[in-house]
């Protein structure tokens, strides 16, 4: 296990230098000048242009600005926004606190509920509930979660009222942030009518969101629970006279849920691409839409850092599950 | 024929009104516009119910940097709420582009044009209580007309630059008493007006404060508006309380501003009644809003002139004044007018750049009309045999909310005539760099939402105003510098309005429709104010609670 963790370390500044490094020369690669648009953009003369590329460095060859940027950066400097005008750390301070609640509440929401309809389907195969859950996984894979979003929107808010559309808390609500994550700063301050706001707030996008981590739970969920429930040390128990139940949840799901650690491995970083989406439709000011600004300003040093983190998160999240196999699994510790 | 001056004096003039045409058009896309008053009574302080939220949704109009002082560009609504200038947008019943008096209780300009006397009203005060006098408007004025002032901050000046020149064309500015501020000129001016209008009154011991900005509460005190700053959140909302001591009665208890980057989202906020006010619908949801929503439109007059600009074409033969004017009869123009446009917010234009309101404006010319047949004959005239033509523009241009679509339409109606036209959508960022670098053979620009002509004429003609600067048409560029140092409004406009014949006989720039600004308003608000300036206040607004 040691080894697995050092292993991870040792690729984890590699890695993450080869994102930046993408980031960066993707982002270079597109045509857009942020020194102009800085500088008032097609108002500016071309002193006040050059001042200002001057001023953020930007005058400077590519390779000179990244290793500026590396080098900041590993020392907990990752530059001025452009737009924001104020240090990226401050920035991304503000924003990946909403993100983190969002891509939390999907994963709380969509896993369990994914996983329930995976064995349910397993269980019973061409059922309804199999079929429902196979449409289900369908849908979370191929319906783009901005349509989702404005189809719940539409429903949930429009035409029946039962929650907010917008935003994260309602207009005039004041929360002393703490964490940042405001269902929780509402709960730690005990501010039960904000915790209520904030949570119903934080529904509409968590349930769009969710989708994804349900839909690919119950894919996984269905399949190895299929697979488990057909060997030989499963019949073995039926033939004993083991409970259906027992036999799924004491023995099966032990092995057929270790797969499953793999594919939340894999959600987490992908949840965060859905949240650029869904927090454009549901006004949430989290990292996908900061992302999502920045790369249309070209602010440069918010984009490689969000890429940064984003990075930073895969590898967590991979590290993560290959420590859990090897807590979960002693054959791998063996090996 | 006649060619348009040298090819590359023309493609490098074009190639600024591109700028412009960009430049003026993508801030405008939020409740900028000229004119009319939403609901009736014209907004008179005694009429309005006092109390309720506004709350105001649009797509993209809260600013990251919002902190920055007094270099804040003209599109900020949000902050003209919070700070007024010496002047403001005409409200009420004007429908003109006219100004009011904000701060300020009067204005005069000495006889040679270079000394202007501002005078101010008595009794006001900032947030924290503190007197707005002449000292703390010198204090402002000059940081935004000196480069080294203490309390310049890093913004761009842009109304400065581009109104007043860069460096500006400022020799002092002065308390002459507490209620009276001089501010002299190195070159005449009939009227400064707008660019006072934009720079925006905070209060200077909050803006030299090494906090300032850093959050919310440091915020609070720094405004001289009717509304006092209570939160924010960059890009996202703002949120305002009525200030008590403004020197007008402010009706509305509190304001919200909510950004909504999705414009379907933005309409469904606006259907479930989220907002009251929302600007930046697809066309689609604002017709249908305003048909069965329960949503009246508040439209001004028009405000901006959608053109089509050949920047730099390829192909020689589009300086032939034959194909220029082929271009203007193929376009199906009256058709965009119906299609891409919120209802009834377009009219077919007759002269580009400027709209009626607008000093150059020339009235009683006549649009052309569409005429394939007749675009044909010119294009065979001209020897033009399948001339290549790209328009570029951005995914998104106000007040046009389908760009694509137009562009497409256009591009349709050119192949008609024998152009191979095609068309190239570049993110915002990507296509004003690719303008920029002389790269976009024609574009659609729509300039606009702006009262001091020079502005328009400028910026179209030869980029930021620069004192001594050489210009690009000879013609154009001397009727200009003459109407800049004109000392009569009457000798400004008629230099101005030859400058506009000259456009519309050598077919510069092609008109396409006059748009007007329009925003959808639910039936608990009344009285909101859209003016061209951009500066409106919605201290009268009436929310019914």
């Amino acid at each position: 296990m040691t080894r697995t963790l050092l292993h991870r370390l040792a690729v984890l500044p590699i890695l993450l230098v080869g994102v930046t490094l993408l980031a960066f020369l993707l982002l270079h690669a597109v045509p857009g000048d942020p020194a102009r648009a800085l500088a008032g953009g097609r108002y500016a003369t071309p002193q006040q242009i050059e001042q200002t590329r001057h001023q953020y460095g930007l005058d400077r060859s590519l390779p000179v600005q990244y290793e500026r940027y590396v080098g900041n950066a590993v020392q907990g400097d990752l530059g001025q926004s452009f737009a924001f005008q104020k240090p990226v750390t401050k920035v991304l301070g503000e924003r990946i606190p909403p993100t983190v609640e969002l891509v939390g509440a999907a994963l709380l929401l969509g896993v369990p509920i994914g996983l329930l309809l995976g064995i349910a389907a397993a269980r019973r195969r061409d059922s309804w509930a199999d079929h429902l859950t196979t449409l289900l996984s369908l849908a979370g894979v191929s319906i783009p979660l901005f349509w989702l979003g404005l189809m719940l929107a539409w429903l949930v808010s429009v035409k029946l009222g039962w929650l907010p559309l917008s935003g994260r808390l309602s207009p005039f609500q004041s929360l002393q942030s703490i964490t940042g994550i405001d269902v929780l700063d509402a709960l730690l301050r005990g501010q039960w009518s904000t915790f209520w706001d904030a949570l119903r707030h934080l529904a509409l996008p968590a349930i769009t969101l969710s989708l994804v981590p349900l839909a690919f739970a119950a894919r996984f969920a269905r399949a190895s629970f299929i697979e488990v429930l057909g060997q030989d040390y499963v019949r073995t128990a039926r033939a004993y006279g083991i409970g259906e139940r027992e036999i799924v949840w004491r023995h099966a799901a032990k092995n057929a849920l270790l797969p499953l650690v793999t594919v939340l491995g894999i959600i987490a970083p992908a949840l965060l691409v859905g949240a650029v989406l869904c927090e454009a439709v549901f006004a949430w000011p989290g990292l996908g839409s900061l992302l999502l600004g920045a790369m249309q300003a070209r602010d440069y040093a918010v984009v490689q850092s969000v890429m940064l983190v984003m990075g930073l998160l895969f590898v967590v999240s991979t590290a993560l599950v290959d420590l859990s196999y090897a807590l979960l699994d002693p054959r791998t510790r063996r090996a | 024929m006649t060619a348009v001056s040298s090819g590359v004096e023309r493609r490098e003039f074009l190639r600024r009104a591109g700028m412009l045409g960009v430049g003026l058009s993508l801030p405008s896309g939020l409740l900028a516009a000229c004119g009319s008053d939403a609901g009736s009574g014209a907004g008179t302080t005694g009429g309005g119910t006092r109390g309720g939220v506004l709350s105001i949704g649009a797509t993209d109009w809260l600013p990251p940097d919002f902190f920055l002082g007094n270099s804040l560009g003209p599109w900020l609504l949000g902050m003209s709420q919070m700070a007024w200038g010496l002047f403001r947008g005409g409200g009420g019943s004007g429908r003109g582009f006219e100004l009011q008096n904000g701060l300020a209780s009067g204005y005069e300009v000495s006889p040679d044009g270079l000394v202007h006397t501002v005078r101010l009203r008595r009794g006001m005060v900032f947030h924290d209580g503190s007197p707005i006098d002449a000292d703390a408007v010198v204090a402002n004025l000059k940081a935004a007309f000196f480069a080294r002032d203490p309390l310049r901050d890093r913004g761009t000046y842009v109304q400065v630059i581009i109104t007043l020149g860069s460096p500006p064309i400022v020799r002092s500015v002065e308390a002459v008493d507490p209620h009276t501020v001089r501010i002299t000129l190195t070159e005449a001016r009939v009227d400064i007006r707008v660019a006072l209008a934009f720079l925006l009154i905070f209060n200077p011991k909050v803006l030299a404060n090494k906090d300032y900005g850093t959050d919310v509460q440091a915020l609070r005190d720094a405004g001289s508006g009717p509304f006092r700053l209570t939160n924010w959140q960059a890009k996202s909302f703002m949120e305002l309380e009525r200030f008590d001591r403004f020197f007008e009665d402010v009706l509305p208890d509190r304001v919200r501003l909510q950004g909504i980057p999705d414009a379907g989202a933005l309409a469904l906020a606006a259907r479930g009644g989220e907002i009251s006010v929302v600007s930046g619908l697809a066309k689609s949801d604002f017709d249908s809003l305003s048909r069965t929503g329960g949503h009246r439109i508040v439209a001004s007059d028009p405000a901006v002139n959608v053109d089509l600009v050949l920047s730099k074409p390829k192909d020689p033969i589009f300086d032939d004044e034959r194909v220029r004017r082929a271009i203007l009869l193929a376009m199906d123009r009256q058709a965009y007018t119906d299609r891409f446009f919120n209802s009834g917010s377009a009219q077919l234009s007759s002269e580009p750049i400027i709209v009626d309101g607008i000093p150059g404006f020339v009235p009683g010319l006549q649009a052309a009309p569409h005429d394939t047949t007749a675009a044909r004959a010119l294009m065979a005239q001209a020897g033009a045999k399948s001339p290549k033509l790209t328009i570029a523009g951005p995914t998104a241009q106000a007040p046009v909310s389908d760009f694509k679509a137009l562009m497409e339409a256009i591009a349709a109606d050119l192949g008609a005539i024998g152009i191979d036209a095609s068309v190239d959508v570049q993110d915002p960022t990507a296509f004003s760099d690719a303008l920029d670098h002389g790269r976009v053979e024609a574009f659609v620009s729509a300039p606009g939402g702006q009262a001091d002509p020079f502005i328009l004429f400028d910026l179209f003609y030869r980029g930021p105003y620069m004192p001594g600067a050489t210009h690009t048409v000879p013609s154009i560029a001397r009727n200009l510098d003459a109407a800049h140092k004109a000392r009569t409004a009457g000798e400004r406009d008629r230099l101005l309005q030859q400058v506009m014949r000259d456009t519309v006989d050598r077919q510069l720039v092609l008109p396409i429709s006059w748009v007007a600004y329009s925003v959808l308003a639910d039936g608990k608000v009344t009285d909101f104010p859209l003016t061209c300036t951009q500066l409106d206040s919605w201290h009268r607004v009436s929310v019914s609670t």
